[in-house]
């Protein structure tokens, strides 16, 4: 977000430049306070690149050996990253990850919108608490909130037991444990996670939308929908893209609740890449395979997230 | 997320767009030097690379060589090839020292014991021991072993995964010279030994050199709920035909004839069926494909009819429902208070039943199509010995007393079989007792066969998918068969390259 602002002063930096260039002392204070300020960036870097950027080049030599982590390692070129694009278990777990991108992503910042767009209309008394208590399920510890959702999904749990007080007795099951519910059980547990979050943000950014483009809206007879269209979302463009990254980025790398509820099953129905990558790395010990599925990963995220700000920047 | 923030907003300029091509241009060329930069380096340096000059196993080198016997690590012996046990006075020659022992969380029961007994033999010796949860051990022991600061005693697990890579890497001791100077080889299977034995680059297990013993068996067997048996009017089963009848009667009496538990993927698929398959497979056929024997292959007969006995009992309701949404330890606490008929499980289930009801319940091995005892189980979970431990002989008289017959009682206190003094120790109630026999029966004249999921290191989850699936109707026994043994030998080549 700094390289955000940076950007922003670009133009201003370029004017005092010019400037410059009639006064050389000038110059060379500038050129002078540049180096500074990268001297003071350097300790930051040198522990981004030992912790962050060296790990990530490692993982990524790691993806074309087969190696167990200990013993000597063989090269095998591109035959990890053949194996996950002809795999079909690979494959699907890709899929999986796509299908969250919906349950942690989509659906949650839907109904944040929704929220928010009630709120510009109708005052909501204890509009703190509320804020507060939607955004507790990002603060708790995942496998808390795994624990507890395993619980509620669970045969004897009060899902079950709603169903059957209404007398849907035929509908109740093990959710997580139905090859057909599984999936969106866990995926439903993401939205819950999320929705907080988003909706946090949202009310936030709307705080921020002036106060007379509603009344400009309302002067020109624009009913409750058309006032979200034209002022609410468009003055959200921010946090949107912002909310839209976070969440596509815990649903592709979600591993947690998955590890904590269903671990990948029933077969394979909720196996995810980043439980393939954890299982690669730790348990089979076939670290090369792991390292490639993680590329594929982060390379996904990376775009996946570019395509978001490339759709949502701010036009001026 | 960074470079996309500032790549792709563009400038309001007039100029903007010949500026952010140009920056975009840069871009491009920094990607490509840095993509040229590290694949130079990726092809440079292999990772693991630092044992690739000396062949495979010959790394370790047992630390402790002095070639002429002489002292070492403040005046102790050499304890590389041992022929009498470890004494208190051997010991003592170390001075002050600490022994490291990283074990399965399930063994702290019985260290707490051992732990105040061994530093009263051996006063020298303070014993710092870490429990960590069976997959957090699993996935850290290997590691801790390579560094520097090895543990000096650790438990294991058998399989290529483990076992095999620590072998390879040379980072246990051998143990055939421990086993015959503490006298383990008498009334012991010999197939339950053969688990542990490794060649020597740790590609193939069966024979060869010991590396790991064992302190307490845990057969794979039936638990079954005294009181419901009798309500049903039933014994005890003896063998599979007896078990079928039995979950019959259950499943007509309205009882839920199996408890399960089955949310990670296990046991169902490994375990649960390991059973059924030791009833209807030759153990010998089963021991060939685990340790990967050439041409070996899960595709039997026997393991056919395990597998359509296994999908008749789930289509038949004997697991009831809900099973894959139930995690195990929930199954073993719902057993315990009453729920369901049978148990299907490891020896080691029994001290969480037994604590709840020490003579309510009954374990049973079952006698195979064959006629014989045969189960999937092992001598214990693998005590190894660090091969860099610098302080080996403590380590040696660590597990000496582990194993030995005055500390039995003590697993038995615990619930457990100890593999020392079967016959000897007294039992905590009568589902012990029952243990105990089984125990008896399988170490005097019966068969351990290997956990199938030492196959392959993914054949844990290949097994646990493909159960789920195969009771659940979307897949039938010859894709199961065809799955299992295609995961095999795919392993079998990555084995061979």
């Amino acid at each position: 977000m700094s390289l955000g602002h940076r950007d922003v002063a670009a133009p201003e930096k370029r004017r005092v430049a010019g400037r410059a260039l009639r006064s050389r002392p000038a110059t060379r204070r500038a050129h002078r306070l540049r180096t500074t300020a990268w001297l003071y960036l350097l300790p930051g870097f040198a522990f981004y690149g030992a912790f962050s950027l060296w790990p990530l080049i490692e993982t990524f030599q790691y993806s074309f050996y087969k190696w167990d982590g200990i013993t000597a390692a063989k090269w095998v070129g591109l035959k990890n990253y053949i194996k996950i694009f002809t795999s079909e278990d690979a494959l699907s777990t890709f899929a999986h990850a796509f299908t969250f991108i919906l349950f942690y992503a989509a659906i949650p910042v839907v109904v944040g919108l929704v929220i928010v767009g009630v709120m510009t209309r109708v005052r909501i008394r204890l509009l703190g608490l509320l804020r507060t208590v939607l955004f507790i399920p990002q603060i708790l510890a995942m496998v808390v909130v795994a624990v507890a959702w395993r619980w509620i999904y669970a045969e004897s749990g009060p899902i079950n037991a709603a169903l059957e007080a209404i007398g849907l007795d035929s509908w109740t099951r093990a959710w997580l444990g139905d090859f057909k519910t599984a999936l969106p059980a866990v995926g439903l547990i993401g939205t819950w996670v999320m929705y907080g979050l988003c909706m946090v943000l949202f009310i936030g950014g709307s705080q921020k939308i002036p106060r007379d483009l509603y009344e400009a809206a309302k002067l020109d007879g624009a009913g409750p929908f058309q006032e979200f269209m034209a002022v609410t979302l468009p003055g959200l463009r921010g946090e949107i893209s912002v909310a839209l990254i976070l969440t596509v980025t815990a649903a592709l790398r979600n591993f947690d609740i998955v590890w904590n509820t269903t671990s990948g099953g029933p077969g394979n129905a909720t196996l995810i890449p980043s439980y393939l990558i954890f299982e690669g790395a730790f348990v089979t010990r076939q670290v090369g395979y792991a390292a490639a599925a993680s590329v594929v990963l982060t390379t996904l995220i990376l775009l996946l997230t570019g395509g978001i700000q490339a759709l949502l920047r701010q036009r001026k | 997320m960074a470079p996309f923030t500032s790549s792709i907003r563009t400038f309001t300029t007039s100029k903007g767009t010949s500026v952010n091509t140009k920056k975009h241009r840069r871009r491009v060329l920094t990607a490509l030097v840095s993509t040229a930069l590290i694949a130079g380096l990726t092809a440079s340096c292999a990772p693991g690379s630092k044992s690739e000059d000396a062949p495979p196993g010959s790394e370790p080198a047992a630390p402790v060589e002095p070639s002429d016997g002489a002292a070492q690590d403040g005046g102790a012996g050499d304890f590389s090839n041992i022929t009498a046990p470890v004494t208190p006075k051997d010991v003592a020659a170390y001075g002050d020292i600490t022994l490291s022992v990283w074990a399965d969380a399930g063994e702290e029961t019985v260290l707490e014991k051992l732990v105040p007994l061994f530093e009263e033999q051996y006063p020298n010796v303070t014993v710092e021991v870490t429990y960590k949860g069976w997959d957090d051990l699993m996935e850290t022991v290997i590691n801790a072993l390579d560094s520097n600061n090895p543990p000096d005693v650790a438990n294991s697990n058998q399989g290529f995964a483990m076992m095999g890579i620590e072998v390879k890497a040379g980072l246990i001791r051998p143990m055939d010279d421990f086993r015959a100077a503490y006298g383990m080889s008498e009334g012991l299977p010999e197939s339950g030994w053969e688990t542990m034995t490794w060649n020597p680059d740790g590609s193939e297990w069966g024979s060869g050199t010991l590396y790991a013993i064992g302190g307490a068996t845990q057969p794979q067997g039936l638990f079954y709920n005294r009181a419901k048996l009798e309500e049903l009017g039933l014994e005890p089963p003896e063998s599979i035909g007896d078990l079928d009848a039995a979950l019959k009667a259950a499943s007509e009496a309205g009882e839920l004839p199996i408890m399960l538990g089955n949310t990670d993927q296990y046991p169902l698929g490994s375990h649960v069926f390991g059973i059924v398959n030791d009833m209807y497979a030759d153990p010998a056929a089963i021991n060939a494909w685990l340790a990967g024997a050439e041409g070996a292959t899960f595709d039997t007969p026997g393991t056919r009819e395990a597998l359509t006995k296994l999908k008749e009992w789930g289509e038949s309701g004997y697991f009831g429902e809900g099973y894959n949404g139930r995690s195990l330890d929930d199954a073993v606490a719902a057993y315990a208070k009453g729920e369901g008929v049978f148990f299907l499980g490891g020896s080691f289930n029994g001290a969480k039943i037994s604590a709840e009801s020490p003579d309510g319940f009954g374990y049973a091995l079952l006698k195979a199509t064959s006629g014989d005892y045969a189960t999937t189980g092992t001598l214990g979970t693998p005590w190894t010995i660090s091969s860099k431990s610098k302080v080996p002989g403590a380590a040696i008289a660590f597990l000496g007393m582990l194993t030995s017959k005055d500390f039995a009682q003590v697993y038995a206190d615990e619930g457990r079989l100890p593999v020392a003094d079967l016959g000897g120790v007294t039992p905590t109630g009568s589902l012990q007792e029952s243990m105990l026999v089984a125990a008896h029966q399988l170490f005097e004249g019966g068969d351990f066969i290997g956990f199938l999921d030492w196959a392959s290191p993914t054949m844990q989850r290949e097994l646990g998918t493909n159960a789920q699936e195969l009771l659940a109707g979307q897949i039938d026994v010859d894709t199961f068969v065809a799955n299992v043994q295609g995961n095999w030998e795919e392993f079998q080549e990555e084995r061979k390259e």
